[in-house]
């Protein structure tokens, strides 16, 4: 389903070049939970957004369902995101000047959905994640695990096969990480996302399928 | 889509009420300006009362005559006009207005300024006055030499108390008295070939108008069938030069003069007052205008430039949102742009309020005497346009830069 091959990526200033992913290799398959776990700085969020498209390697090859991207244009890239791929951000990321629905709704605008398709597709994402009452509500209106649930929301409502989360309980306590956890756990059992979770958390990181460590930007596992 | 934009352009407004204060100042002020400029040049340039068919009227002005030690220039003679203009044959109608006189009228013990002005019968059917009672006068008055005159609705209010009821009513000026024939709505002060309190008829003069001269007090006024027929009645116009005959006493040797509409005229006032009458001058008025106007608009645009530009980051993480979720950069342009649009649009709306406010307080305020600046259809599409040039100029730059911000470091800088 993914496969990285060699990445690497070197972010260069006018007096140094850091490495912060040496030869990465990774294959995730369909349907499967990984976690990757490492120290801040270690390369994680990095990987994470090369596997998710929104960055590119400085050498090395990503692909996913057989597909390489080193060709593609913005709006290809723009495009594979918006089928393909769903994220969760530590921060949520919501757009405060927009309803929770609306929030909702984003990747479906990038489609050619209609308007009654797309709030009826991100009200039952709102279900799944337990949200439904609070659709005319503003992020600030939420509690951190309210919002990143809208979060997991925007990202399954145009179910996408991979859901890429970057330390999504990261902000929360342990009551709501523990619910965002479950609600991520049931997505892959019960529709077979493939997830690849970024996590600080050794007890989050224990529920997934398989899990990744990174140290100074390398694969130690 | 569209909605989506609409909600957050209109939630960003709300959030940061300090910039919307800047911008909307910014964007309603200019365009109030422009308006207002707009709203003034399209009463000097184009139709205004009751020079209604103002781009077909040509007018002789300039009449000079020169030997090779001194000139003058002035406006036509009567002696000109009757025995040469008025025998064109390309114009519809060929009409004549002098420049005015102040005259002093009394009422009981309070004194009233007045603007007379001359006219022949044919001057009416070349403006379109509106008539609140009576009539014009025709030939059979100029041939009797009727002391009778055509007065505005103010001078009939000043004078007699009332705007109505004065057919007949003798109006007495410095030792004569005529009698009112015809009560009309007042031209504005800037219409230069219509204002007038009174108009008289041209035999009422003191003046001796068989005397053989060729400048004097009159501003011939040639009707064209349609604008295309200017231009032969300007050449047919310029020709009179080679065939009058100068008077056997005259100092001058030789004479000149400009035919065209009251806007050529402006315009080469403006552009080349020292050259010779040419169409071109009109286009290069306009091109100054419209220069000018985009130049004034420059300042708010990089203003807004700026400021739109400082919000980048302030909405990096939507932009990464959205890129992240399926956006390409020409949409999040697109976006940025629209919202512009609708920001613009918000001070078009206060801007044209606030002009349409000005306007009518200058109407009311007789700065400009019987001044009307209505902000018709053409002012109002103007404003559109405006605000769409000002919308599309001060986004597409700030729109484009936040479209081009990697996602990566977008999100990271939220």
């Amino acid at each position: 389903m993914i496969k990285l091959s060699q990445i690497e990526k070197v972010y260069t200033t006018k007096t140094i070049e850091t490495l912060a992913l040496n030869n990465i290799n990774l294959d995730i398959m369909k349907g499967e939970f990984v976690s990757i776990m490492g120290p801040s700085g270690c390369g994680k969020s990095t990987l994470l957004n090369i596997m998710g498209l929104l960055d590119d390697p400085s050498t090395g090859q990503v692909e996913i369902n057989g597909e390489s991207f080193a060709r593609f244009s913005d709006k290809q890239l723009a495009k594979f995101r918006n089928s393909t791929i769903g994220f969760i951000f530590q921060s949520y990321h919501l757009i405060n000047d927009l309803s929770v629905i609306d929030n909702v709704e984003l990747p479906l605008l990038y489609r050619n959905v209609s308007s009654s398709e797309r709030r009826k597709l991100a009200s039952e994402a709102l279900e799944k994640v337990g949200l439904a009452n609070r659709m005319k509500h503003f992020p600030s209106q939420l509690s951190g695990g309210q919002k990143q649930r809208v979060a997991i929301a925007r990202a399954i409502v145009g179910r996408p096969q991979i859901i890429l989360a970057d330390e999504p309980t990261g902000n929360l306590d342990s009551v709501m990480g523990n619910e965002v956890m479950d609600i991520l756990l049931k997505l892959n059992e019960q529709e077979d996302t493939t997830i690849v979770m970024v996590t600080h958390d050794e007890s989050m990181a224990q529920k997934t399928h398989r899990l990744i460590r990174l140290f100074d930007g390398s694969q130690v596992n | 889509m569209l909605i989506n934009y609409i909600k957050v352009a209109l939630a960003v407004l709300g959030r940061n009420r300090f910039f919307t204060f800047v911008s909307l100042f910014g964007i309603s002020l200019t365009l109030a300006v422009l308006i207002i400029v707009s709203a003034f040049l399209n009463q000097f340039l184009h139709s205004s009362y009751p020079n209604f068919k103002k781009d077909r009227i040509l007018t002789i002005k300039n009449v000079g005559v020169q030997n090779e030690n001194q000139s003058s220039i002035s406006a036509a003679s009567f002696y000109l006009y009757k025995n040469h203009i008025k025998k064109l044959k390309t114009p519809e109608i060929i009409g004549a207005i002098s420049y005015g006189q102040q005259r002093n009228v009394f009422v009981g013990n309070q004194k009233l300024q007045l603007y007379e002005r001359l006219s022949d019968a044919n001057f009416f059917e070349i403006m379109d006055f509106d008539f609140i009672e009576g009539k014009a006068y025709d030939k059979g008055h100029i041939e009797r030499n009727e002391l009778v005159a055509v007065i505005t609705k103010s001078l009939a209010e000043d004078y007699f108390g009332t705007a109505k009821g004065n057919i007949g009513k003798p109006i007495q000026i410095e030792q004569t008295s005529y009698k009112v024939i015809g009560v009309v709505r007042d031209a504005p002060s800037y219409n230069s070939l219509a204002y007038a309190d009174i108009l008289l008829p041209y035999s009422v003069s003191k003046r001796n108008l068989t005397k053989h001269e060729i400048t004097g007090p009159f501003i011939p006024l040639l009707l064209a069938k349609n604008k295309e027929h200017k231009k032969a009645i300007k050449a047919e116009a310029k020709a009179i030069v080679n065939q009058v005959a100068f008077p056997p006493d005259a100092w001058y040797e030789e004479m000149s003069l400009d035919v065209g509409t009251n806007t050529e005229f402006l315009a080469k006032a403006l552009v080349n007052p020292r050259g010779e009458m040419n169409e071109s001058e009109l286009n290069k008025l306009y091109a100054i205008i419209f220069g000018a106007m985009i130049l004034f608009m420059l300042l708010p645009t990089l203003n807004l430039i700026n400021l739109n530009s400082g919000r980048i980051v302030e909405r990096a993480s939507e932009i990464g949102v959205r890129k992240a979720f399926g956006a390409t950069s020409s949409t999040l342009a697109f976006q940025f742009v629209i919202e512009n649009i609708i920001i613009t649009f918000i001070g078009g709306v206060i801007g044209l309020l606030l002009a349409f406010g000005v306007l009518k307080t200058i109407e009311a305020s007789r700065y400009i005497p019987h001044g009307e600046f209505p902000i018709d259809f053409s002012v109002f599409a103007y404003g559109i346009f405006l605000c769409f040039l000002f919308g599309i100029l001060s986004g597409v730059v700030p729109a484009l830069r936040m479209s081009k911000m990697s996602i990566v470091s977008a999100i990271k800088k939220a």
